[in-house]
């Protein structure tokens, strides 16, 4: 208890010098816990979006496929309720992904495009896709219309009912694929908050087409309940048994190089994250120096009254854990209010960039968000403490070497 | 037969100047009995510190003994020679060193809460001892809120406080005007007589040397008693 009480009235001191020195070095922690906090948990956020809008917009999050062997004793509409019947399975999308080459008869401009046949009832019903897209004019295409990603729509040129001239390859007589040529109308555009899919996509009903198509190349997209939606292992399994010849492959899978991608990313932040350790290790380091320096006056007089070495080194670290850990309580605080408004600061902070040069900056316009994951700033916090503690062990071990008489004329 | 508290034998104190070697103190040997009073006088830059840090062991002798109640000092591990002195001897600086950042009281109170008494029962001694130097209505005064002499006064307390055997002052009054410097060598040497102390004193007042028991003149690194 006496050591707690010294090392409370040290890193409180009165005398101006040591104040100082503790304020520099407690805004110092904050400052330092602030940028880390931030940083991380706009990774976060970024990266989490990123995958959200890759497994609601691009690939569900179960694909279930039957490429080496036909289903022929059941339908689609079989298949897609048996899938609906496996546990943790939200709902069911049997649809086709295909290469078109499209083409604007009035502008003569043409494009190479992904055709997604999916029932039009996605638009309506409550899943992660139509959580996240969103049809400009609320147009939902009958089965004779198209939709156009928003990109897509201005690349072509294309309005609300254009007609669009559609190349798709279809099943043919004399030869295995044939292209068809057809003329659909654009009745609406889409956003979906992914770039790519909106500058590359465009949206058909399932139904019209899938005779031409063939069954043969119908993908059932397979959304889950929240929980499972990383954690499909379960869902895969049973699928598997159900359908022993099914190719079933997770959100994961289907993009394992876009996943790798952001794991590489995510290592990449770590490193990044350990080089920002390195240098508040090394302000850390230097600011426990300050503290020993400062305090060496005192330290003597303990030793020369009595106090033994386990004393002084006591009432050191815990002046150290003190300041630490109320600067880190203040960094983290800061952290997550700046974190909730970040969108607004970055807002405030285009705003002005505007005001001054009359151009907008597309990077400051981005509906920036945080995600603190507690664990995370718990494990930086615990970290950011034993560094400093350990530093300010090394700093008392070496200055208690010293005689106390020595440390006195040295003051 | 009088006790002897402190007893040196043959210590030498060197301290590196750059490459040489300072040769400080050569061969001391001195004998301290229990409940005297002992001035060590010479010029500055004499060792006369020197000599007082180790026998307070916060420093250490390049060669010989400093016993202390028959316990070699240089024996003695940091936990040991700690709660030794904590509760052996009280030192008295030559500028009243005191921690800043707490109160006279308090201060008076750090080395009993060191050598592990109730914060009650230091807090007690140390009120009654600060009454004695006249301070009863300064005691909840910071260091800087006090006069040189005040201060002074306070670290006589706190080298009272655990009722330690040794007192070791340090040119007590070498920092002081004339009128406090009486009244802190009245202080000193009547707190030590009525709490029957040993007291050791590097001075460079001859007037208060005459006042001790006995005197040693330290000069050219050798101690001699003078008549």
């Amino acid at each position: 208890m006496f050591s707690l009480k010294l090392a409370w009235r040290y890193a409180f001191s009165r005398s101006n010098r040591h104040r100082s020195a503790t304020l520099i070095i407690l805004s110092g922690i904050a400052v330092g816990m602030l940028a880390i906090i931030i940083m991380v948990s706009l990774m976060n956020s970024l990266q989490s979006d990123l995958l959200d809008q890759v497994k609601s917009i691009e690939s569900f999050h179960v694909q279930v496929s039957f490429i080496s062997e036909d289903p022929k004793d059941v339908s689609m509409d079989e298949i897609a309720a048996a899938l609906q019947q496996v546990p943790h399975v939200h709902s069911v999308y049997p649809h086709v992904n295909t290469q078109v080459l499209l083409q604007n008869p009035l502008t003569d401009r043409s494009t190479t495009a992904r055709l997604r046949m999916i029932d039009s009832h996605i638009w309506e019903s409550e899943n992660p896709f139509s959580d996240r897209a969103y049809l400009l004019n609320g147009k939902i295409p009958n089965p004779t219309e198209v939709v156009l990603g928003s990109s897509l729509a201005r690349k072509l040129g294309v309005y609300s009912g254009t007609p669009i001239a559609m190349t798709v390859l279809g099943s043919g007589r004399a030869v295995v694929l044939a292209p068809m040529v057809q003329t659909v109308d654009s009745v609406d555009t889409f956003r979906t908050g992914l770039p790519e899919f909106d500058e590359s996509t465009i949206i058909t009903d399932l139904y019209p087409l899938i005779d031409s198509i063939g069954p043969k190349r119908i993908t059932y997209g397979l959304y889950l309940e929240d929980a499972y939606t990383d954690k499909a292992a379960q869902v895969v399994d049973t699928i598997t048994t159900l359908y022993p010849h099914a190719t079933v492959r997770t959100w994961q899978q289907v993009n394992s190089a876009f996943y790798s991608a952001l794991t590489l990313e995510k290592i990449l932040m770590y490193l990044f994250l350990f080089f920002m350790f390195i240098i508040l290790a090394v302000n850390m380091k230097n600011a426990s120096s300050r503290l020993l320096f400062v305090k060496q006056r005192e330290l003597a007089i303990l030793r020369a009254v009595g106090a033994q070495q386990s004393l002084a080194t006591r009432v050191l670290l815990g002046q150290t854990a003190i300041i630490t850990v109320l600067g880190e309580v203040i960094g983290i605080t800061a952290g997550v209010v700046v974190g909730q408004y970040i969108g607004t600061l970055f807002s405030w902070i285009h705003t002005i960039q505007y005001f001054f040069t009359n151009k907008s900056n597309l990077l400051l316009m981005y509906p920036f968000s945080t995600q603190v994951r507690p664990l995370e700033v718990l494990v930086i916090a615990v970290l950011v403490l034993f560094l400093a503690l350990l530093f300010t062990y090394i700093g008392c071990r070496h200055a208690l070497k010293r005689e106390p008489m020595e440390m006195l004329y040295h003051d | 037969m009088i006790e002897s508290v402190l007893h040196l034998t043959h210590v030498s104190k060197k301290f590196l100047s750059g490459d040489s070697e300072l040769l400080i103190l050569e061969h001391i040997d001195l004998v301290l009995e229990m409940g005297r009073s002992v001035a060590i006088t010479g010029k500055s830059g004499s060792g006369k510190s020197t000599l007082l840090n180790l026998v307070g062991g916060l420093d250490s002798p390049t060669s010989g003994a400093v016993y202390l109640r028959n316990r070699k000092l240089s024996d003695m591990r940091d936990k040991e020679l700690s709660e030794f002195r904590n509760r052996n001897i009280g030192f008295v600086f030559q500028s009243h060193i005191l921690l800043d950042d707490f109160s006279a009281l308090e201060n008076v109170c750090v080395p009993a809460l060191i050598g592990g008494q109730s914060a009650r029962v230091a807090s007690q001694r140390a009120k009654e001892l600060l009454d004695r130097v006249g301070l009863a209505d300064r005691m909840n005064h910071r260091p800087q809120k006090l006069s040189g002499g005040e201060r002074q006064r306070v670290a006589i307390c706190r080298a009272l406080i655990n009722k330690p055997e040794l007192i070791i002052a340090d040119e007590p009054t070498g920092s002081l005007d004339e009128e406090s410097s009486g009244e802190i060598e009245r202080l000193l040497l009547d707190l030590v007589r009525e709490e029957e102390k040993t007291l050791l004193l590097v001075t460079h007042d001859q007037q208060l040397a005459k006042k001790c028991d006995v005197v040693y003149l330290l000069h050219n690194r050798v101690l001699q008693e003078m008549a």
